[in-house]
């Protein structure tokens, strides 16, 4: 674990997320889609939450923001930021810390935008909402700054434009504008911020966030299922498996010793050069992510899938435990895979 | 097509509010020595049975038939699209506007505005009363379903966490996606506010008389059009102008208010 990560732990944290449920309701019941996860950003800080899709990382930003769509409820938890607790308090002064010291870059730059609005009207609209005191024609100058800390050319003239003027990576810079223009934000939701843009842009929108989140000295929750958009920009790492948190480290330690097999499995499954020569196939986990609204099994929630999987593995969850520092693992046998990964490395 | 629209219909208000300051107007004098005359410069577009000025019943009648369609088409839009908003936000309440609009909605149209007009008695009020009902239902229809397909959408999700209050969603980035469809139909309420008036007033349900209406001085003519055509002639033409002009305005609103067709133009 690097110093930096150890000093932003020690601090009292941005973001600390304790115990938290959300379940949706269906007409035969609750089905829980995030379940007693535990989650801590510091100040400053870049943490990963990785995941497949259907995982509960959506979600679980959401919640965080408190913009559940409607069918879903928070059954339990706390999510404390800068000290209070969001879940206490009243939705519209939680609706105040949105956009302007809790912020959420979208994941879909092609849909986020407003279609019939023009890009100076949504940039300044947020300054409306959260900065009234600002006159609006500062408000445009501000807009124009925004977007040429962000990298779109000539500003000026795109506050006059259209979202469907513009390309994907040129919105994906507008919605990063929007979520950073009150110059407050000290938690960055970045949610799949590069997963519709394609590699060139993907690469610049990711040195544009690691640029920003230095230079406005924010705490980031990255969601992303890209282990090398991780590697590129996280400081730690939350893996994500149904719903529930499955392993966390320090991102250096998680790519260079997994301990959980689903996060083992993952890192299996990337290209990497020099592999090629000894294996034709990249291997892949088999099978897929258990239906959330599947009966809920009493075992761990991976062992359908899990190539260790042993009888307790059925009989019983097993908890998040500690293992090293800063790292946690919710695996009945992390201690005796990791010193058999670690003899099958040193064979490969 | 919507400058021609807004030019006609701009000729028709001058029309109504200009002649009778050009030519005298008397849409009520009878003269029995003056029945069934021809177009001619003492009555330029002849007289009708009575002996009565059909030019000066014609501008009369329009603005009867402009005042409806106004007064019909502002209600229509205030309740239609506030209606619209909060049932499409709120399903508790969406639940009760939505029954009672379908309701109405199921009646053919002009059977619906008779059936009030029979309760509430002919009167130009309640010929306003009349068309705002029959149309209130498809504007309220056509508002809900834009809040419905955008309520959950994207861009709406972005702005809520961004901060923006639930009326500030719906009024400012829900409601725009629904400016396009509400303009066209309320022009086309507009235009309709006209045909129902004419149509009422034909069957002698509108203005009662004397008022000079356009339905009824087309009424009034079918018995003479072999022997004075253009008593028929002159208010058919003009409700056709009108309906026209008006058409054109909605579709011209509707390629105005559509941001993909103005940035072609650009």
């Amino acid at each position: 674990m690097t110093n930096d990560a150890v000093a932003a732990q020690s601090a009292s944290p941005t973001l600390d997320v304790r115990g938290l449920s959300v379940a949706f309701r269906r007409r035969n019941g609750l089905v829980r889609v995030v379940r007693d996860v535990d989650l801590t950003l510091g100040p400053g800080e870049v943490l990963g939450l990785v995941g497949e899709s259907g995982s509960g990382k959506s979600i679980l930003a959401r919640a965080v923001l408190g913009t559940l769509p409607r069918q879903a409820e928070v059954l339990g938890g706390s999510i404390a930021f800068s000290g209070g607790d969001l879940m206490r308090m009243p939705p519209s002064q939680v609706r105040r810390l949105r956009g302007d010291r809790i912020a959420i870059v979208p994941q879909e730059p092609m849909t986020s935008l407003n279609p019939s609005l023009r890009i100076g009207r949504q940039l300044t609209e947020v300054l409306e909402v959260h900065r009234p005191e600002i006159r609006s024609k500062e408000r445009s100058v501000r807009a124009v700054e925004m977007l040429d800390l962000v990298g779109v050319t000539y500003a000026d003239e795109r506050l006059a434009q259209y979202p469907h003027q513009l390309s994907g990576g040129l919105r994906q810079r507008v919605a990063i504008a929007m979520a950073l223009i009150c110059g407050r934000v000290e938690l960055l939701i970045a949610d799949e911020p590069t997963t519709a843009l394609d590699v060139t842009i993907q690469a610049q929108i990711l040195d544009l966030f690691v640029r920003l989140q230095k230079s406005q000295r924010m705490s980031v929750l990255l969601i992303t299922h890209d282990l090398g958009v991780i590697a590129q920009t996280a400081q730690r790492v939350a893996v994500m498996y149904a719903g529930e948190i499955v392993e966390v480290a320090d991102v250096n330690d998680l790519f260079a010793s997994p301990r959980h097999p689903y996060t083992r499995g993952l890192l299996d499954s990337l290209p990497r050069s020099g592999r090629v020569a000894r294996k034709s196939h990249l291997p892949s986990i088999e099978g897929s992510v258990p239906s959330p609204s599947a009966a809920v099994r009493d075992g761990c929630s991976f062992a359908d899938r899990c190539a260790f999987r042993i009888a307790i593995c059925d009989q019983q969850a097993p908890p998040l435990d500690s293992a090293g520092l800063g790292r946690s693992v919710r695996c009945h046998r992390w201690a005796d895979l990791t010193a058999g990964f670690a003899r099958r490395d040193a064979l490969l | 097509m919507l400058s021609v629209g807004l030019m006609m219909l701009t000729l028709l208000m001058l029309f109504t509010l200009l002649t009778p300051l050009l030519v005298p107007i008397d849409p009520l004098g009878i003269s029995a020595v003056d029945k069934l005359l021809p177009p001619s410069l003492d009555h330029l577009l002849g007289t009708d049975e009575l002996g009565r000025d059909q030019l000066s019943r014609l501008v009369v009648g329009s603005g009867i038939s402009l005042r409806i369609a106004v007064a019909a088409t502002a209600l229509t839009a205030i309740f239609g699209i506030g209606l619209g908003m909060v049932s499409g936000q709120y399903p508790a309440i969406d639940i009760v506007v939505s029954q009672i609009s379908d309701s109405l909605l199921i009646f053919p149209g002009v059977v619906l505005a008779i059936m009030i007009l029979a309760a509430l008695g002919p009167s130009e009020l309640n010929v306003i009363i009349a068309v705002f009902v029959l149309y209130v239902p498809r504007v309220i229809r056509t508002v809900r379903a834009a809040v419905i397909e955008y309520r959950d959408a994207d861009f709406v999700q972005a702005a809520r966490s961004l901060g923006a209050s639930d009326l500030r969603v719906l009024v400012l980035h829900i409601f725009p996606r629904a400016i396009g469809p509400t303009m066209v139909q309320l022009s086309l309420g507009f235009s309709s506010a006209i045909l129902v008036e004419a149509g009422l007033s034909f069957l002698g349900l509108g203005a009662p008389p004397p008022a000079p209406t356009w339905g009824g001085m087309i009424s009034g003519a079918r018995e003479y059009i072999r022997t004075a055509p253009w008593l028929m002639i002159a208010p058919g033409a003009i409700i056709t102008y009108a309906v026209l002009s008006l058409n054109l305005i909605g579709d011209g609103l509707r390629d105005m208010l559509d941001p993909r067709s103005r940035a072609a133009g650009q």
